[in-house]
């Protein structure tokens, strides 16, 4: 059942009642919530909004699952949905507070209310210690314009090939990459030092490990 | 110089492979004899790894629980055709207009609007003294009208 292509699972969100409605819709929710709740993560820079934003796509899939048409992929259309919704708050400037509050996360043990699931290269963290390295990087992200953040959250975090990022952001593969390429060079000065420490670090470390 | 500015322009699709060969051969070759570029190259590496590796968070379980509360809720609620008009705000200023002029309208004229059976209005000056003890009820002296019951007479 898992291995259902999306399409199915909205047909099936749209005809159900009650349980078989939900039972339909959880499976689309727990195939892409990840997905949805490191793009807005990575695009308004706090768990708590994203964890709204998340909760709101959602709702709105559940709301006009009638609506939805398949010219582009579910993927693509929920991607473009939480990626507009992100957008949105961040320009909003956060002026209503997040549904999700301090107290609803701290229930979580260990005081820690997110896991990490996947580490892909350890090696920054490990070399700066994760919340440093995870802040500055962050940090840089959010000074780009939106639509920079969006095409990096995509390509990066997401891992998107650039013809389905163009689908998502409704524009060109050669726009794409000219986003990518103005992104890099705007991250640049801001992550200059944190690249001098990394090389440096990264030079210590190979010299040790050689006999 | 002018070839420094060029290449770092497309530095990025070099990286990504993106470059025809004779273009590509070009940044090779410039790269071999440019420290300044190289490690503007190898810095563009850095901040492509950086991006690659910021950790995948897992999204909160309590996103679920309150996202099946509002679905169950969306699916409880009876829609009603006009229910946006039924909305407190729209209601509000129509339900005071009239509770208004109901008031005013019983204050004016008190019992016109639900006339009891069996009253007359009357002029007061028109009554005898008798008539007047009799009165069960004296409205609006001041205009000098008033009810008195027709079946019982006075």
């Amino acid at each position: 059942m898992s291995n259902t292509p999306d399409q199915l699972i909205i047909e099936e969100i749209k005809k159900s009642k009650g349980r078989d409605k939900e039972r339909a819709f959880e499976l689309i929710y727990k195939k892409y919530k990840d997905k949805v709740f490191n793009t807005a993560y990575r695009i308004v820079g706090d768990q708590y909004f994203a964890a709204d934003i998340t909760q709101e796509v959602f709702f709105t899939v559940f709301k006009k699952a009638e609506k939805i048409r398949f010219r582009s992929s579910f993927k693509n259309w929920l991607y473009r949905v939480t990626i507009n919704f992100s957008i949105d708050k961040k320009r909003k400037g956060f002026t209503k507070k997040a549904t999700f509050s301090f107290e609803d996360f701290d229930k979580v043990p260990e005081n820690r209310s997110f896991e990490l699931i996947d580490r892909k290269s350890a090696s920054p963290e490990e070399l700066f210690g994760e919340q440093e390295f995870e802040g500055k990087v962050q940090e840089a992200i959010g000074k780009l314009s939106p639509k920079l953040r969006a095409a990096i959250t995509l390509r990066y975090n997401q891992e998107l090939s650039y013809s389905e990022i163009g689908k998502t952001l409704k524009c060109s593969v050669g726009t794409v990459k000219s986003r990518l390429n103005r992104a890099h060079r705007a991250l640049q000065p801001y992550l200059i030092r944190l690249i001098g420490r990394y090389k440096q670090d990264r030079k210590t470390l190979t010299n040790k490990m050689l006999p | 110089m002018k070839k420094c500015v060029e290449t770092r322009r497309k530095l990025f699709s070099f990286l990504e492979g993106d470059l025809d060969a004779r273009e590509e051969r070009a940044i090779q070759t410039h790269l071999e004899e440019c420290p300044a570029c190289s490690e503007s190259l190898e810095n563009l590496r850095f901040t492509q790894e950086l991006l690659t590796s910021l950790p995948q968070l897992e999204a909160p379980s309590q996103i679920w629980d309150s996202l099946l509360r509002r679905i169950r809720e969306k699916e409880k609620a009876f829609v009603f055709p006009l229910r946006s008009l039924l909305q407190k705000k729209y209601l509000i200023p129509p339900a005071s207009a009239a509770a208004c002029l109901v008031l005013c309208f019983s204050l004016l004229f008190p019992r016109l609007s639900s006339p009891s059976p069996g009253y007359t209005i009357v002029k007061w000056e028109e009554l005898t003294v008798a008539e007047k003890d009799r009165c069960e009820e004296v409205f609006y002296k001041p205009l000098l009208v008033f009810f008195k019951d027709n079946e019982q007479g006075f």
